[in-house]
């Protein structure tokens, strides 16, 4: 079977010696020359071709672009000069799994590429490539720390309190955290935590993912450490900053996140809506991709509901769209604010997990009382809630929540709730 | 799983965060001092301000020999820095004998008192002067010497020539005079009442019978030695 191939060679040396090759050699065909990203995607997207090999040299050359390769079934073969250990690491970290040195032999290349588009078949399709570490999850299960997506419906649920007392409550449990916001919504992680940082971490992360550029170094300088424990990827302030936050490159800090600290607590947009699809514009940038994402990479996707008749109906509408966006995702739903008033008469509690089992079939994990006198006091301070109101009912919640996620390895000190000394109180 | 070893090699920067709320700040225990500070201060100038006493002031004019009754006195508030010893407080000095001439509205200066046994050592005693031998302006309280001049038997109200006046009492305290003279002529005489220790009245008594009376001013501060 003939396998055709673009080249998208920067330098015009190496170029015309692998064409030549490749012309010569058997089964291949090179179908196209392209000289730029633009031709490449173009020519890709006409789906004539089943693998390009690209040179690390080659401008504008992104996460983004590999990724959308990778979704046209293009298999992506990456040419490095052979001493050129940071242009290797580079495209390494855009996704790219193969790669050949410029000198290499053209049966080394023609083997390569045949691995390569043999390889696309296996991993699953629907799915962004994930870094280098994440794939191979069974191998190297020690180092990478559990994903917990928190996510909510429309309106205002209380995502970002539940992701910032979670991880708070995972930070005084000893275990080390890192909180992302990853809302491409305008995130108000930021704000809620009094950080007066300018830069939002988690995109100028995604910047530095979609460039190749990103190391565990540039990752932990980008984010913000609260206190020993607790680190805050601060998200974008701006809602018009979406576009910084790549569903590729959200997906590699993630993946890079999990080998910082054992728990990421992603706080993500409220929309799973792919537009883009209605349109058939499947190259437009899509805005609720990093949601996406990090809902499907998740180990586990925390759904909260606020606790009246509309935030309900709105959660068992919302957690049919999370069906349909990540299928297999098994939500922990988490009742926020509730009270007693708004949930008609007899036991909330059991009123709500009633309802919701008849009309979502799932049961409510935890229930978040809303401690409306707590919950000031901390937004005022812009203090979290294990700072600012240690003992309140709904930090209790959230701590017991903490608890049923991390399992076993919760440890005994958390479930008599007690305000940790590794928290500085304010004096 | 635990900690990834490279963790703690990656310090991320600590997030600067806004100052949390706190009501005790710097500038609230400032302004509570500042504000209690004042009003303690402001009260107790206040305190050291009206830190009046109550003394007796002399209702209308006072004579020396008078004899106090509650009607002459008034009580008002003072303040006296410290002088207070020199005044009456407390109850009214009734029965008390003034032996300065106070005038009306002054403080009662507790020097000018005597009990009565002492005040009786004086006497008031009444003089007959010739218009024209005393102070014209001669009002109670005044201290004026007394002098006589030998009356001539040759004519009446004719002093005998070439006798010379004497000194009967220097620096006696006038009691009262009475106001104008309604009779006319050369000779009309007042009578002055003045305030004579007890073992001197006979002098003054001899005097005013033998002889002319002059009353002499002394001026305030002038009569030293009576």
């Amino acid at each position: 079977m003939t396998l055709s191939v673009i080249t998208a060679i920067a330098d015009p040396r190496w170029e015309a010696d692998l064409v030549a090759g490749l012309t010569r050699a058997d089964g291949v065909t090179v179908v196209r020359r392209c000289v730029d990203v633009a031709d490449l995607l173009a020519t890709a997207s006409a789906g004539i071709a089943r693998g390009v090999i690209a040179s690390s040299d080659l401008r504008r050359l992104d996460r983004d672009v590999v990724t959308r390769l990778d979704l046209m079934g293009v298999a992506v073969v990456g040419m490095v000069n052979a001493d050129d250990k940071d242009a290797e690491q580079t495209l390494r970290r855009l996704g790219i799994v193969h790669l050949v040195c410029a000198d290499a032999p053209l049966d080394d290349v023609v083997e390569r590429l045949r691995t390569a588009v043999d390889g696309l078949g296996t991993t699953q399709p629907a799915r962004p490539p994930l870094a280098p570490a994440a794939p191979d999850e069974d191998a190297a299960p020690v180092d990478l720390g559990r994903l917990i997506a928190v996510w909510g419906p429309t309106g205002a649920p209380g995502r970002t309190t539940v992701a910032i007392g979670l991880a708070a409550e995972l930070a005084a449990a000893g275990q080390d955290v890192v909180l992302a916001d990853a809302d491409v919504y305008g995130g108000t992680v930021a704000p809620a935590l009094g950080i007066v940082d300018d830069g939002a971490g988690f995109a100028s992360a995604c910047r530095l993912a979609n460039a190749g550029r990103l190391d565990p170094a540039a990752l932990a300088t980008l984010a913000r450490a609260l206190n020993s424990r607790l680190r805050v990827l601060t998200g974008i302030a701006r809602a018009d900053r979406w576009d910084e936050v790549r569903p590729s490159a959200a997906a590699a800090v993630l993946s890079l996140a999990r080998t910082m600290a054992p728990y990421v607590v992603v706080d993500c947009g409220f929309c799973l809506e792919e537009d883009e699809e209605l349109s058939y514009d499947t190259a437009a940038p899509r805005r609720n991709g990093a949601t996406v994402t990090a809902l499907q990479q998740a180990d586990t996707v925390v759904a909260v509901g606020s606790a009246d008749p509309v935030g309900l109906q709105r959660l068992v509408r919302g957690l049919a769209e999370l069906r349909d966006a990540v299928p297999d995702a098994a939500p922990v739903v988490v009742i926020n604010r509730l009270r007693p008033r708004v949930a008609g008469p007899g036991d909330p509690k059991r009123q709500i997990t009633e309802a919701l089992q008849q009309f979502a079939a799932v049961t409510p994990a935890a229930f978040v009382p809303l401690d409306q006198a707590a919950l000031d006091k901390a937004v005022i301070d812009a203090r979290t809630l294990v700072e600012a109101a240690p003992a309140s009912p709904a930090r209790l919640a959230l701590a017991d929540l903490a608890v049923q996620l991390m399992g076993e390895r919760a440890p005994a000190l958390l479930a008599s709730a007690s305000p940790r000394r590794t928290w500085r109180r304010r004096g | 799983m635990d900690t990834v070893g490279s963790t703690e090699d990656l310090a991320s920067p600590a997030a600067q965060r806004i100052l949390p709320r706190r009501w005790l700040d710097v500038r609230a225990v400032l302004g509570i001092a500042l504000l209690l500070g004042s009003m303690i201060g402001g009260a107790r100038l206040f305190a050291a301000a009206s830190h009046e006493t109550a003394v007796w002031a002399a209702a209308h004019d006072l004579a020396p020999g008078e004899r106090l009754s509650a009607a002459d006195l008034r009580q008002v508030q003072v303040r006296l820095n410290g002088a207070a010893d020199g005044y009456l407080t407390g109850a009214a000095p009734a029965g008390y004998v003034v032996v300065r001439f106070v005038a009306a509205h002054e403080l009662l200066p507790a020097g000018a008192l005597a009990a009565s046994a002492r005040a009786d050592s004086s006497r008031l005693v009444t003089v007959p002067v010739q218009v024209g031998h005393l102070p014209p302006d001669l009002a109670p309280g005044d201290r004026v010497d007394v002098y006589t001049t030998e009356r001539s038997t040759a004519g009446p109200g004719g002093a005998r020539a070439g006798a010379a006046p004497t000194l009967v009492l220097a620096a006696a305290v006038v009691q009262s005079r009475p106001s104008g003279g309604r009779s006319f002529g050369a000779d009309a005489a007042l009578s002055v009442v003045l305030v004579v220790p007890a073992d001197r009245v006979a002098d003054v008594v001899r005097a005013a019978e033998s002889g002319a009376v002059d009353l002499v001013a002394v001026p305030a501060g002038g009569g030293g030695g009576t």
